[in-house]
C-alpha cells in the first residue's frame, strides 16, 4: 500500500519551540488528521513514531523533544537534508462538541495545535502543563484559538502544580462538551477520570513503543488493543476499560 | 455449505470450524488478541516462544514495497513460561484450536520449550525451524539432520501433536519433509518468510530494514508457497497448513488444490484488515457456491493428477 513505502523527504525549515524542543516541517505530501502519527526514519539510525503537529496547505510537520539517542541525531540534522515518513497511521481525534478543552502536559501538546487548529467554530479552552516555561509550547498558538490556561511544576509560568487540576478548577465554574488531552500516562489516566466523575466524554492520546505501525506485529497491544491502529486516540473511558494505565 | 473440516495428526482428529489458521508472527502477543482473532478463524497460533525472553530487532524491523513486506522481528517473545497463561486465557476464550509456535537455539532446547508449553494444552505445537532472521549456530530448516533431531527431542517431551514449519530457501524442500514425516511429525506447516530479502531505499542510498535483510511475505510469495505445497503433497502424507501471500478467498482455494487442509494468513491482515478472516471465508463460500463444491474438504489437493 502506498503510504507504507518510505518517501524521503526535504527538510524544509527547522523551528525551535522551546529548549530542548524542535519542529521539522516538510512539503506536504501526506494528508493526516489531528492525532495521526507518522512513523520517521533516520537511515543507519532507526525509526520511531511522532504525531503530525503542523498541517497547512503546504507544509506539514513533527515536533520532537530530545530526549535519547535517536532524537540526539535528528537534531544534528539540517534543513535541506531528508529523512524518511511513512504514513500517516492511526485513527485521530474525533472532533465534536461545541466547548472544548485541550489539555496538553509536556511535549504532549504536539498533536493539540493541530487539533485545535481544525476545529472550526468552538469555544477551545487550552490548558498547558509543563515541567518549567522554558519546556512550553504552544502558547501563543494556542492563544490564537482560544483561553489559555498554564501550570508548571516549578511555578516558572502560570500555577504552580498539576494542570489536570487547573481543568478541574476550571470544570466547577463551566460546563464542557469534549475534553482532548495528549500527555504523560498519569497525567491522561487523571482525565479519563475526570472524565467518568463528570460525564464529560474524553480523548485521549496512548504512547506506547510502536514497531510496524501497521497493526500486525502485535507489539503495541494492550489487550486486543492495537495503540498503533485502533488506536493511539481512544477515549478516556475505553482506556480505563482495558487498563492502559496499569 | 460446509466449512468445518478435521485433520488427522498421528492418532489425534482435530476438528476446526474452518481452514483458516492465524500464522506465527501476527496479532499473537496476548491471549486476548489471539481470542478475538479466533471468532473468525479455526485455529490461531501464538509467537514462536522459545526457552528465555528476548526483546527483538531494532526498528526499522518491517519495509515495505510495491508487492509485499519485509519483516525482520527478530523473534521477540517473552519465553514460553510467561506465555502459559496467555494461552490458557485464549483456550477459554475462543472455539478456535491454539497452536503454540516455538523455537529453540539448538535442537535440544526444542524438546526443552515443548515440554513447558506443554503445560499450556495448546492443541497442536509448530515448530518454527525456519525463522530467516536470526542467526543461531545453524538454520535449522535447510539441514535434513537438525529436523529429524528437532522432532524426535519434541515427540520425546510432548504427546501433543507436532508440526514443523518449513522454509521454502532450501534446496531439499522435499527431503525435509519426508524427514519430518519418518521422524514422527504429524503434519507440516509451508512456508516461512521467502529469502532473506533486502530493500534499498534509492534516495537514502542505504538499506531500510536495521538488520539489512528480512523474511519476504505478502503477495509476492504466493507462488512460491503454491509449489511448495505442491511439491510437499507429493511427497508426504501428513496434512499441511499452506501459508504464503494468500489475501483472498480464490488464493486459499489454490493453497487448498494445491493439498493444504489448512491454509494461513499472516501478513494478509495488513493488506485487509484484522477482519480478513471473515472476509476470505465469505469469499470461499461463494466461490464453492458457483463452482458446485459442498464441503471445503473436495478441495484438497485437486489439482494433482490423479
Amino acid at each position: 500500500m502506498k503510504n507504507d513505502e518510505i518517501k524521503m523527504l526535504e527538510i524544509k525549515e527547522i523551528k525551535k519551540e522551546a529548549e530542548g524542543i524542535r519542529s521539522f516541517f516538510f512539503s506536504k505530501s501526506i494528508e493526516a488528521t489531528p492525532g495521526q502519527y507518522i512513523m520517521l526514519w533516520v537511515p543507519e539510525v532507526g525509526e520511531k513514531p511522532f504525531s503530525v503537529s503542523y498541517s497547512n496547505s503546504n507544509l506539514f510537520g513533527i515536533t520532537v523533544k530530545k530526549i535519547g539517542p535517536f532524537t540526539s541525531k535528528l537534531f544534528e540534522i539540517k534543513r535541506g537534508e531528508k529523512l524518511g515518513v511513512r504514513g500517516p497511521y492511526g485513527k485521530g481525534f474525533k472532533i465534536k462538541g461545541e466547548k472544548v478543552a485541550v489539555v496538553g502536559g509536556g511535549i504532549g501538546m504536539a498533536p493539540l495545535g493541530f487539533l485545535g487548529e481544525r476545529m472550526k467554530n468552538k469555544k477551545i479552552f487550552s490548558f498547558i502543563g509543563a515541567r518549567t516555561e522554558k519546556e512550553m509550547i504552544f502558547e501563543k498558538r494556542m492563544k490564537r484559538i482560544g483561553k489559555v490556561t498554564i501550570a508548571t511544576d516549578d511555578g516558572s509560568a502560570g500555577k504552580k502544580g498539576f494542570i489536570t487540576e487547573e481543568l478541574e478548577n476550571f470544570l466547577e465554574e463551566n460546563k464542557i462538551d469534549n475534553i482532548y488531552a495528549c500527555g504523560p500516562a498519569p497525567m491522561l489516566k487523571r482525565i479519563a477520570e475526570i472524565g467518568e466523575e463528570r460525564a464529560i466524554e474524553t480523548q485521549i492520546s496512548l504512547e506506547r513503543k510502536i514497531k510496524c505501525g501497521v497493526g500486525i506485529c502485535g507489539n503495541c497491544l494492550i489487550g486486543d488493543f492495537r495503540v498503533c491502529k485502533d488506536g493511539p486516540i481512544i477515549s478516556g473511558k475505553k482506556a480505563l476499560q482495558i487498563g492502559a494505565f496499569k | 455449505m460446509d466449512l468445518n473440516i478435521g485433520v488427522l495428526l498421528g492418532e489425534k482428529s482435530i476438528k476446526l470450524k474452518n481452514p483458516l489458521v492465524l500464522s506465527s508472527g501476527i496479532l499473537d502477543t496476548n491471549g486476548k488478541i489471539l481470542a478475538k482473532i479466533g471468532r473468525d478463524a479455526g485455529a490461531v497460533t501464538t509467537k514462536s516462544l522459545g526457552m528465555k525472553k528476548r526483546e527483538g530487532h531494532k526498528n526499522p524491523v518491517v519495509a515495505f514495497y510495491e508487492h509485499g513486506m519485509l519483516n525482520s522481528m527478530g523473534l521477540p517473545n517473552p519465553g514460553a513460561k510467561n506465555f502459559i497463561d496467555e494461552i490458557k486465557y485464549a483456550k477459554q476464550h475462543t472455539d478456535a484450536k491454539i497452536i503454540a509456535s516455538i523455537f529453540g537455539r539448538d535442537e535440544e532446547e526444542y524438546g526443552r520449550v515443548a515440554e513447558i508449553i506443554s503445560e499450556a494444552r495448546p492443541d497442536i505445537i509448530e515448530a518454527n525451524v525456519s525463522c530467516p532472521n536470526v542467526k543461531f549456530k545453524k538454520m535449522f530448516g535447510a539441514n535434513i539432520e537438525s529436523v529429524k533431531k528437532i522432532v524426535k527431542e519434541i515427540k520425546k517431551k510432548t504427546k501433543i501433536p507436532l508440526i514443523v514449519k518449513l522454509s521454502p530457501n532450501t534446496a531439499n524442500l522435499k527431503e525435509i519433509a519426508e524427514e519430518v514425516e519418518k521422524a514422527g511429525g504429524d503434519g507440516i506447516s509451508a512456508i516461512n518468510t521467502v529469502g532473506p530479502g533486502m530493500l534499498i531505499n534509492a534516495e537514502a542510498g542505504k538499506p531500510v530494514l536495521s538488520t539489512y535483510f528480512g523474511g519476504v511475505s505478502g503477495p509476492a510469495v504466493k507462488p512460491i508457497a503454491l509449489r511448495c505445497v505442491y511439491e510437499i503433497y507429493e511427497s508426504v502424507s501428513i496434512p499441511i497448513i499452506g501459508i504464503g501471500g494468500v489475501l483472498n478467498g480464490k488464493d486459499a482455494i489454490e493453497m487448498m488444490m494445491a493439498g493444504a487442509s489448512l491454509v494461513g494468513i499472516g501478513s494478509g491482515v495488513h493488506y485487509r484488515g484484522e477482519n480478513i478472516f471473515k472476509k476470505v471465508l465469505n469469499e470461499m463460500e461463494k466461490f464453492m457456491k458457483e463452482n458446485g463444491y459442498e464441503n471445503v474438504e473436495e478441495i484438497i489437493g485437486i489439482a494433482h493428477k490423479k
